[in-house]
């Protein structure tokens, strides 16, 4: 179980969360303008690093907001 | 079968409480026990000398251990509620305790699980796994450290008492997981027998592992006859219940640990007859017997006995620390595996009071020089019927890794996870490979530690209690109806008469919409109210189709996509003023459609002023549909002009209804003429009687889920989540008018510009009709090409039925997703369930209706 902690709550169980992948993945400011193998890129490509890996999460049962915490993928360390 | 007589000492045993005597029953074996007494201490004392059979070869089989290491005394409890493949050695006796001996398997209760479960949470700064000698330092260590909660699990049946520190008894710890979380299981009342048990949630701030040790067989022909024991178990059945294993003992060791047992044994009065140690060269060669050990061949001679006493290291138990994420080293020094780095930063620690070696314990596991007759016959892991000739075959076919031996031989993969197994076949293995057992390595361990039944992991989270129950305020006057689950609604599926068929009921609910006026309780729809000054330009980016122009008044049905250009969902949306909006989403997809709002409102339009709110729960809906519609609606609302000139579709207004505040719409689901009335939700059940009443004089039907799916098939009004299935564009459901081509951008757009999205032969949602006229299609049906040869491999797929009814207005018909479906309009396939092919007709997705003449009423 990991303990996440909440920017505006604390630390909190994962199950209040709900996981949103990579952070940083930005929506295009012109999908139009993007070719098909840029769009698959933004839909579909993300890092899988054994390593830090910053993550977005919401606090769905609780304050509902999303932030980014930094987790290490194979200890499971997590920094603010 | 030796007949049961009994070992029991005349006094001793530390666990057993001689005073309370009880009985278990053992295939038909009454056997006399005592309170504290395993189920497998019980069976050693009363003589029973097999336990299980081989799981393949049917051999007898013989306790070998003491605890969770054991690998034959798996039995199948058949008294109190029930319980397939439990552990002899961790079973705790109790008056009435009926058991049946197994061949390696249990079966599974063909009843509900009964056994009472509950779940508890602890927290603790300091939590100690293990009440020996290391775990009650540990604890008394961070007590005097004033380190805040301390608690020891401890899973023997009396724990040890500490001031200051919580200690619970009959505790295993099943998992030790990501940032200190433990999951245990407690035994409640083993000794009334209730077999209540407890799932612990343990929340710790550092954790010391003081799990104890566990003892390793050595390998050799004829290892698995009924007398052959680990050396350590042997002497603590004298030691914790004062039973005897044997009467005549050969111990058989790899370091002093064995010595010590002998000592034990002898004692308490068994005639050890031989102790031999392979430091010293010593090594059993085989076995005589049948359902008994009766002889013991050995490079120093043979031996008459019935207890062959075995140890080949004794080890700490390492199980958690991997499970944490620790890592292990093998250990010149104890002969074993050992825990290395600690996890998660030095979350966990570990406290072993160690092995009292005086002499190197020798790292040796089984004979290098066995013949291929004698390999067969030694087995490494008699819980998997798995041997030495099994590991030289693997090993002879290439396989190199512990991983890859252990998935071809399966040994380590039984309910007891190969705790005398697994270091014996590396061993083994390092040996053929000519590897340094270091490393070649051990098998990983994962969660859960013991086997644990599924309906503790559920504990109270079962039956009514699995998943909340969602009402509306008018269930109870539909609650007469038969129910049908849409998420977690329950909702009702129509209403037939006491002489009325299911399908006939619907058939007449139907048609009361289709020629007169139905009413239905629309409560469940999601709602969600939006405000700010920025909704419009929401809308526009989350729907396909243009909303920022709706004009207040109005309604609009739109269309929801992922950035993949899929459908998620669609509903209508009505905008109440300037800056109040409403929208509704499908029953079971609310949730879903708030979060992707609200993700897409906080993590890329931030600068947008909209505010989202659930409002599902506060409003009661009632849809009145069919051509008298309007006519009920007039008697409700006196006061409102609702002629098709004065309430045009699509529009709504706030109205008195009954006397009730409410909101009226011009919408329909049905295609007919239709309106939904919504209250605050309180006045639910008095909307649903006024309407009824207003409604008696035109013969109002109330109708039911099903009715509803049948009306909106009828005219193509697909349902997210059972037409569609993620794969699924708008343009495929037929919905190509509400892509905007105005809009610079929407949510999918850019999907939608794809190739692969404009391909002429993608699915489309097409009509179907049995060629018949008369013959149901079965929901998830797959369409094939008519007359397909259905034994061919593969029979190409064409597409699959998404919905299927059984009366519409002509019959029976379906809705289902088609390759190129637009361009087989006319054409004839084969629609098969279950390998029965049922002909079908190829129709257009709109089977009623098609020119819409029917919304204003007739």
């Amino acid at each position: 179980m990991l303990r996440i902690p909440c920017p505006h709550c604390g630390e909190r169980d994962e199950t209040e969360f709900h996981y949103g992948g990579e952070a940083g993945v930005d929506y295009p400011a012109e999908p139009a303008a993007l070719d098909d193998v840029a769009w698959a890129e933004y839909l579909f490509v993300r890092a899988d690093p054994a390593d830090w890996f910053t993550e977005r999460w919401c606090h769905v049962s609780a304050c509902r907001q999303w932030f980014t915490i930094d987790r290490h993928t194979v200890s499971d360390e997590v920094r603010a | 079968m030796t007949g049961p007589t009994s070992s029991r000492l005349p006094d001793g045993g530390t666990r057993v409480d001689r005073s309370r005597p009880v009985t278990v029953t053992v295939d038909g074996v009454e056997l006399a026990a005592y309170v504290g007494d395993t189920l497998a201490s019980a069976m050693l004392a009363g003589g029973l000398d097999v336990v299980g059979a081989g799981i393949y070869t049917g051999r007898p089989r013989g306790l070998v251990g003491i605890g969770r290491e054991e690998p034959n005394a798996w039995v199948q409890v058949t008294s109190g509620t029930g319980e397939p493949m439990v552990q002899a050695t961790t079973q705790p006796v109790h008056d009435g305790l009926v058991v049946e001996r197994l061949a390696g398997r249990g079966r599974l209760l063909p009843h509900t699980d009964e056994t009472r479960y509950d779940v508890l949470h602890l927290h603790a700064e300091v939590v100690v796994v293990g009440g020996g000698s290391a775990g009650v330092a540990a604890a008394r260590a961070a007590v005097e450290a004033g380190e805040g909660r301390v608690l020891l699990l401890d899973d023997a049946p009396v724990a040890p008492v500490i001031d200051g520190a919580r200690c619970v008894p009959d505790t295993v710890v099943v998992g030790a997981h990501a940032h200190g979380r433990l999951v245990a299981v407690q035994r409640l009342d083993s000794a009334e027998g209730g077999g209540a048990r407890r799932l612990l949630q343990v929340q710790a701030g550092r954790v010391v592992l003081a799990t104890g040790s566990e003892e390793r067989p050595m390998a050799f022909p004829g290892n698995d006859r009924p007398g052959v024991m680990l050396a350590r178990a042997a002497a603590s059945y004298v030691e914790r219940y004062g039973v005897r294993p044997g009467s005549r003992a050969v111990v058989w060791t790899a370091h002093d640990g064995g010595h010590a047992a002998a000592a034990t044994l002898a004692a308490a009065g068994v005639e050890v007859v031989a102790v031999l140690d392979v430091r010293d060269g010593d090594v059993v060669t085989g076995t005589e017997g049948g359902e008994r050990l009766t002889a013991v061949h050995t490079t120093a001679g043979w031996y008459d006995a019935d207890l062959l006493a075995v140890s080949g290291a004794v080890t700490p138990e390492t199980r958690l620390w991997t499970h944490a994420g620790g890592t292990t080293r093998w250990s010149d020094e104890v002969a074993g595996f050992v825990p290395d780095a600690p996890p998660q930063g030095g979350r966990f620690s570990w406290a072993w009071s160690g092995s009292t070696a005086e002499r190197a314990p020798a790292a040796w596991f089984c004979a290098a020089d066995l013949t291929d007759e004698q390999a067969a016959e030694t087995y490494l892991d008699s819980h998997r019927d798995a041997t030495l000739a099994d590991v030289r075959h693997a090993v002879e076919a290439g396989l190199r890794s512990v991983e890859h031996v252990k998935r071809h031989t399966t040994i380590g993969t039984g309910a007891d996870q190969g705790r005398c197994s697994g270091v014996l076949t590396a061993g083994v293995l390092a040996e053929l490979l000519g590897e340094p057992l270091g490393r070649v390595g051990a098998t990983g361990a994962r969660p859960p530690l013991v086997p644990v039944p599924f309906g503790l992991l559920a504990a109270r989270n079962r039956g009514v209690l699995s998943d909340p129950v969602r009402v509306t305020p008018i269930h109870d006057r539909v609650a007469h109806a038969p129910m049908e689950d849409v998420g977690q609604w329950k909702r009702p599926y129509a209403f037939p008469s006491v002489d009325e068929s299911l399908d006939e009921a619907v058939v007449r609910e139907c048609r009361a919409v289709r020629t007169g006026v139905g009413m239905m309780d629309a409560s469940t729809l999601g709602a969600i109210h939006l405000r700010g000054a920025d909704v419009g330009v929401l809308l526009d980016m989350v729907y396909t189709n243009l909303f920022s122009t709706l004009a207040v008044g109005k309604v609009r049905y739109g269309v929801m996509c992922g950035p993949d250009g899929m459908v998620i969902d669609d509903g209508t949306t009505m905008r109440l003023s300037e800056t109040d909006w409403l929208m509704s989403t499908t029953t079971g997809n609310a949730a879903a459609v708030l979060d992707t709002l609200e993700e897409w409102l906080l993590t890329e339009w931030p600068h947008l002023d909209v505010a989202c709110t659930s409002q599902t729960d506060h409003w009661s809906t009632v849809a009145i549909a069919g051509p008298s519609s309007r006519d009920v609606v007039a008697v409700l609302a006196p006061d409102e002009d609702v002629s098709a000139e004065g309430f045009a579709f699509m529009t709504h207004r706030e109205a008195v209804v009954a006397g009730m505040p409410a909101r009226l719409a011009r919408v329909s689901f049905s295609g007919e003429l239709a309106f939904e009335v919504s209250v605050p939700a309180w006045y639910g059940a008095a909307l649903w009687d006024a309407v009824a009443q207003a409604g008696a004089p035109y013969g109002i039907t109330p109708y039911g889920t099903e009715t509803m799916h049948v009306l909106r098939a009828e005219k193509a009004f697909p349902i997210v989540g059972q037409d569609t299935d993620g794969t699924v564009t708008p343009a495929d459901l037929g919905l190509g008018w509400a892509l905007s081509k105005k809009k610079v951008d929407y949510v999918g757009k850019r999907s939608h510009a794809r190739e692969d999205a404009q391909r002429p032969d993608r699915r489309h949602l097409v009509g179907l009709a049995p060629l018949d006229g008369a013959s149901r299609i079965a929901e998830g049906s797959q369409l094939v090409a008519h007359g397909a040869d259905l034994s061919a491999t593969p029979v190409p797929m064409l597409g699959h039925v998404t919905s299927a009814y059984a009366a519409g207005v002509a019959g029976p018909f379906a809705l289902a997703l088609l390759d190129g479906g637009r361009d087989r309009i006319g054409e004839v396939l084969d629609a098969v369930d279950d390998l029965v092919p049922t002909p079908v007709r190829v129709t257009a997705p709109v089977s009623y209706d098609p020119e819409g003449a029917r919304r204003d009423g007739i």
